[in-house]
């Protein structure tokens, strides 16, 4: 065994040993207990660059078979499973048992694609300036505080790492325990309520999400008889089932993926969120403290989107491409506007970026569902990039709360002359969230655009649905600038504070923006070997997609 | 009656001897105790002799039982059988009667230490019995076992009017239960004429479940009505909240775990859930007839909707509740509707082998169920001081800076109830609808949507049960909690707690599903010999 | 057919027990109004001593002594109850079978052994103290 397959170990156990490590340092050691969670932190931020090192150093070819019942097995087994029963074939999950189910077993099944390996180092990269930012703005019950910050890294790192069903389903519910806490003891005023709202809106979601897991591992049980619960064998299985060419079958099977997709999104959407589910959103947002809306933003919202990717698409291609895509893609659509409108109206700049995060992941998820090679590339760069900008924008907010206490728009004007190198910071991160040239988002939303405009519908939506996201972009960049403009511009209004003069930026500070920053850059600049690190694994997607949209043809000319 | 099956009936006595222990034992205290009070005397008695029991237990499982012919007769003419689910539960408990005993162990008053002690043992002999019941008579009989103590043992450690009310009301509502169950069987034995439970299975199987007369859905409806009671089942639930409320809080506990213990495997017995070797066995020109549905096809669609109406009303009122043991009655409600939900589906799941067995996940539940709720109960009871009672929700305020280490516990507890991942809570909910999810056919739909209905139903639990962990986190006390010194307390809360995390992972996981697999190794699998 | 033959003189057993009786009970009377303390007071005068007034409301209370006396008194009454079948039928051809006789043998002893301990029980709570 080399030493990749322990990786994904100690990047899953280093967080949660630190956790425990601080929690017990008690809360009279806050200067020990911050050292110990920066130095965790940014060891798992190496290890994590480890790791796709030596992922994008791999040879993964892949063709897509030709025939549509070939066998496409091995084709989705993830690279560096710990516990793999041989290194030589990757066809059998692993070794790690849980819990045995009758014929199946859940396992302790890790793995790295090129879908989920910028997610584990997104998450591995945002957490040190997690910490940092938290220096001095966490004073009560600190080791509680860096503990749930940990837990919940090892939740995340989980969810994006497992590929085993059950697996994947513990660490997304278990991801909702350390937020909570983080939300509802250090958050703002409403924190209790917040708390409470955001725990049981994802909860109701993700027990119907369990359902649907449940419903589509029974599914391929039934008929194959076999009861697996190893994500990459569920998607061959299904795929295989669905392209038998018996009436019976797929009617089967489309029933079914009916019944799972509608489960599944129940989860999902609330978690990405979709419009009409993201109600508690804007209000945990507010009320979280800097590092929860950071990580909240940046990694949770990513769950849901990643939950599509990993489950969704793949598991009900058929059902996703008839009704999931224009259903997602419409509820996205009005996602991207209605966000960007709530957001312009907002006075309080967290809620402003609360809401711009609704209206970004709205790009993203129509880009996904758009089920083109394209779009779902530039769905998970998207992804990426909403991670690094909006972490960006909900740090430096928080630096400047830090500084006067106040969020609210009208209380500032002009700052650019009272803090050049802050502003110049804000800047920055609003250019990279808006989709400036050569900083990520340009990318991201280029590619996305390109995706819904390749989208093939049988009734045309893809350039309808593109101009309409191009406005929520347009719109996007409209109340962030204007967001620019009244809190750095215009004539001077420094909020009220006591003491000596505010300090511009801070060596911490400074430590928390840069590498975020480079990584904005890199990307903008260079995103090439992102895309062909995870471009096998987005065709494969796209070739089931495309296996599915054959399939509805052939269904559409049987009808005639 | 042959020489046969005398002489069957005279060796019963020797495999009920961990009763016989219990019974001994609750006597020698009854008596002890009026020459000596003194709670930690007798509560050391108790532990004894639970221990003891538990020993004999494991000594008498290993006494060969009659097998061949002699099985046979013994499964349609004893009162009792010793199969390996009669096992599990007695197994189940005692090892609940010693957390209760060390729960109560500074809980109750002296004066009446002994009687209390006695009477808990009472309870457990009975629900060892009802497990091995297979005879109506017997079956009532071990019901009544754990009846009537729990009535003195409610009333005995309060006297206030709160106390008083509860004791009579469950007193008064216990016996019309039991009268129902009671006409209940008089409809069984008038349809069949014997009161063996497995001879009244086997003549109500061979009829197959169609063409049943009208007065088998009367002996159906009543005898669920009069169990639902014991279960909490909606509509029987309404006396729970009062009596739970009233009560000691050993007692609520005891109310919410025992009972409910005794009236599922009743339930299991009674409706050919679980039958020996056989008792279900095909007639030729018959329509073949699922376990659990001997005496009627309409059973699941029965529990269905029992299940959805308890898990239901039990979540929806419990959102609206102040007062913990009040909460904790409707959600002891709530979780009997998850309960019946893997019933409801049981006789679906008897054919498919894909470890969703309704009746397996029964049993997982149960386990669990009882050990998060006795925990978060015994963290009430360790909590509450007469100058400083926690009753109401609010009185949590602050118990993560007073006792990080209980409140840590109960947030454990409460996850599980929740049913979060890491908990016997979600392993044993998994169970239930995956089973659910599991039943094919006609009925996939309609189980589908239960399953829906139950998930939903869990959100909503996750609103009140957060609460709780909301107000011990993120407020702080107006009175801190001083809470006392309470060693065998702390046992009991810690043991729970690390059975209610360690029953949800490997190896505690598997253990668990291993007994309970073997809790139900004997399959209804239809033997050559048929016609009794 | 002839009638049975009804001889009087085969009876005398009932009449010697009627006048035993009725001697006994004279006897009684007697002695009570010969050797007996004399008390006249409204309730000793009373038919009842118990409390229970003979004329007047039946919805009344009375002490709840007197229901565990009635108690006490029933549990015995039953005990008869349940022993008399008992002995008829233990040793008897058709009664109890052979292989059952032990255990039910046992069974009744400790089914006595439960009733001494209850009124040991009693005994010790203090039911027979009249408080």
């Amino acid at each position: 065994m080399e030493f990749e397959h322990y990786l994904l170990h100690v990047l899953l156990a280093l967080p949660l040993v630190g956790a425990i490590v601080v929690a017990l340092q008690g809360p009279k050691r806050q200067t020990a207990v911050r050292r110990i969670s920066l130095g965790v932190s940014l060891v798992i931020a190496f290890c994590s660059f480890i790791l796709a090192g030596r992922f994008m150093a791999l040879e993964r070819p892949w063709t897509a078979p030709q025939k549509p019942t070939e066998r496409i097995s091995t084709t989705f087994q993830p690279e560096f499973v710990p516990g793999l029963k041989s290194t030589a074939l990757h066809d059998a999950g692993t070794d790690w048992d849980l819990i045995p189910l009758g014929a199946g077993t859940v396992q302790f099944y890790l793995g790295v694609d090129g879908i989920n390996l910028f997610l584990i180092v997104l998450t591995a990269v945002l957490f040190p300036p997690c910490v940092l930012i938290s220096w001095n703005q966490v004073h009560e019950r600190v080791n509680e505080f860096y503990a749930w910050l940990l837990a919940l890294q090892t939740c995340v790192l989980g969810v994006f790492m497992a590929f085993d069903i059950v697996l994947f389903y513990v660490f997304f519910e278990l991801s909702l325990v350390p937020l909570f806490f983080l939300i509802g003891i250090w958050g703002g005023p409403e924190r209790r309520y917040a708390a409470r709202k955001f725990f049981v809106y994802t909860l109701t979601g993700s027990l119907l999400t369990l359902l649907g897991i449940m419903g589509v591992v029974l599914a391929v049980y039934s008929r194959t008889h076999v009861l697996t619960f190893s994500i990459p064998e569920l998607v061959v299985l299904v795929n295989q089932q669905l392209a038998i060419q018996d009436s019976e079958s797929r009617a089967y099977w489309l029933s079914i993926q009916m019944v799972v997709f509608s489960l599944l999104v129940a989860g999902f959407a609330v978690k990405v969120p979709l419009v009409p589910f993201h109600t508690w959103l804007p209000l945990a947002h507010v009320e979280a403290p800097t590092a929860g809306s950071v990580d909240l933003a940046g990694l949770l919202l990513k769950i849901g989107v990643y939950g599509f990717l990993r489950l969704c698409i793949p598991l009900t291609p058929d059902v996703s491409l008839a009704w999931g895509l224009p259903l997602v893609t419409v509820l996205a659509v009005i996602g991207i506007i209605y966000g960007a409108f709530c957001a312009y109206a907002q006075d309080d700049v967290k809620k402003l970026i609360a809401y711009s995060s609704i209206s970004h992941l709205g790009l993203c998820m129509a880009a996904v569902y758009s089920l083109t090679a394209t779009g779902l590339a530039g769905g998970l760069f998207q992804m990426v990039n909403h991670g690094l900008s909006t972490g960006l924008l909900f740090l430096l907010i928080g630096m400047l709360y830090e500084r006067y206490h106040t969020r609210m728009l009208q209380d500032y004007s002009g700052m650019a002359t009272r803090l050049p190198l802050f502003g110049f910071c804000l800047m920055f991160a609003v250019l990279s969230s808006v989709g400036l040239p050569g900083l990520n988002g340009f990318v991201g939303e280029a590619l996305c655009f390109f995706g819904i405009m390749e989208e093939e519908t049988t009734y045309g939506g893809g350039p309808f649905f593109a101009v309409v996201a191009l406005s929520g972009m347009v719109l996007g960049a409209w109340y962030l600038i204007t967001m620019v403009r009244r809190l750095l511009f215009g004539p001077l209004k420094e909020p009220h504070h006591d003491g000596p003069a505010i300090p511009d930026m801070e060596p911490r500070e400074w430590a928390t923006f840069l590498p975020l920053a480079a990584l904005c850059l890199l990307l903008g600049l260079y995103p090439h070997p992102f895309l062909a690190t995870s471009q096998p694994d987005v065709d494969r997607l796209a070739h089931l997609a495309d296996a599915a949209r054959q399939r509805q043809q052939q269904d559409v000319q049987a009808r005639r | 009656m042959n020489d046969l099956q005398n002489a069957l009936l005279a060796g019963q006595f020797r495999y009920i001897l961990p009763e016989i222990v219990l019974a001994v034992a609750a006597t020698g205290i009854f008596i002890g105790g009026t020459f000596r009070s003194g709670r930690y005397l007798w509560s050391w008695a108790a532990l004894g002799s639970l221990v003891a029991s538990l020993f004999v237990l494991t000594i008498t499982a290993g006494f060969v039982l009659p097998s061949g012919e002699a099985g046979r007769t013994a499964t349609f003419s004893t009162p009792l059988l010793f199969d390996s689910l009669a096992n599990f539960v007695r197994v189940l408990a005692i090892v609940a009667g010693i957390l209760l005993v060390l729960f109560s162990w500074n809980e109750v008053p002296d004066r009446h230490a002994a009687d209390y002690l006695a009477c808990l043992l009472v309870i457990i002999g009975g629900v060892g019995l009802t497990a091995c019941a297979n005879d109506l008579v017997s079956l009532y009989l071990a019901l009544e076992l754990i009846s009537i103590p729990t009535y003195i043992l409610l009333y005995l450690p309060r006297h206030d009017d709160a106390a008083q009310e509860a004791a009579l009301k469950y007193f008064l509502l216990s016996i019309f239960s039991s009268a129902l169950l009671l006409f209940g069987f008089s409809y069984l034995y008038g349809l069949t004429g014997t009161t063996n439970i497995a001879a009244i299975l086997h003549t109500l199987y061979g009829q197959g479940g169609g063409d049943m007369p009208a007065v088998a859905q009367i002996a159906l409806i009543t005898v669920v009505a009069g169990l639902g009671f014991r279960i909490t089942a909606a509509p029987f639930h309404f006396y729970a909240p009062d009596v739970y409320q009233g009560a000691p809080t050993v007692g609520a506990a005891l109310l919410a775990s025992l009972p409910k213990l005794a009236g599922f495997i009743a339930l299991l017995r009674v409706l050919g859930f679980v039958t020996p070797d056989g008792v279900l066995v095909p007639v030729a020109g018959r329509p073949h007839v699922l376990p659990g549905m001997a005496l009627s096809d309409q059973v699941p669609i029965l529990f269905w909707f029992l299940a959805a109406f308890t898990m239901s009303l039990g979540n929806l009122l419990a959102v609206l509740q102040d007062n913990l043991k009040r909460l904790l009655a409707y959600s002891s409600v709530a979780h009997a509707g998850y309960m019946l939900v893997a019933l409801a589906a049981a006789p679906y799941l008897s054919e498919r082998s894909s470890g969703s067995d309704g009746v397996h996940a029964l049993l997982y539940y149960l386990v669990a169920y009882g050990v998060m709720t006795i925990g978060a109960f015994a963290v009430i009871a360790f909590l509450s001081t007469p100058e400083r009672p926690v009753d109401n929700v609010e009185d949590l305020a602050g118990l993560s800076g007073s006792h990080p280490y209980v409140a840590l516990m109960l947030a454990v507890f409460m996850f599980s109830l929740i049913g979060m991942p890491l908990t016997a809570g979600f392993t044993g909910k998994f169970l239930i609808f995956f089973g659910a999810m599991n039943v094919v056919g006609e009925q996939a739909d309609l189980y589908r949507w239960l399953a829906v209905i139950g998930m939903l139903n869990a959100a909503v639990g996750g609103w009140y049960y957060l609460r709780i962990i909301a107000v011990m986190y993120l407020r702080t006390a107006l009175r801190p909690i001083q809470g006392r010194r309470n060693v065998p307390g702390l046992v009991t809360l810690i043991v729970c707690a690390v059975l209610t995390i360690g029953l949800s992972i490997p190896p505690g996981a598997n253990v668990l599903l291993d007994a309970v697999k073997n809790a139900t190794g004997i399959k209804s699998t239809p033997s050559p010999i048929a016609q009794r | 057919m002839t009638e049975p033959t009804f001889d009087l003189s085969l009876y005398y057993p009932i009449f010697l027990y009627l006048l035993i009786l009725l001697g006994f009970a004279t006897t009684v009377m007697i002695l009570i109004h010969v050797v007996g303390p004399r008390k006249k007071t409204p309730v000793k005068q009373m038919p009842y001593e118990s409390g229970m007034d003979p004329v007047g409301d039946a919805r009344q209370r009375f002490d709840v002594k007197f229901y565990l006396i009635a108690i006490m008194f029933l549990v015995f009454d039953v005990e008869l109850l349940f022993l008399y079948p008992w002995a008829v039928a233990a040793y008897q051809e058709g009664g109890v079978p052979e292989v059952l006789r032990r255990p039910v043998f046992w069974g009744v002893l400790v089914f006595i052994v439960m009733l001494l301990v209850a009124y040991i029980y009693d005994w010790r709570k203090g039911v027979f103290k009249w408080r």
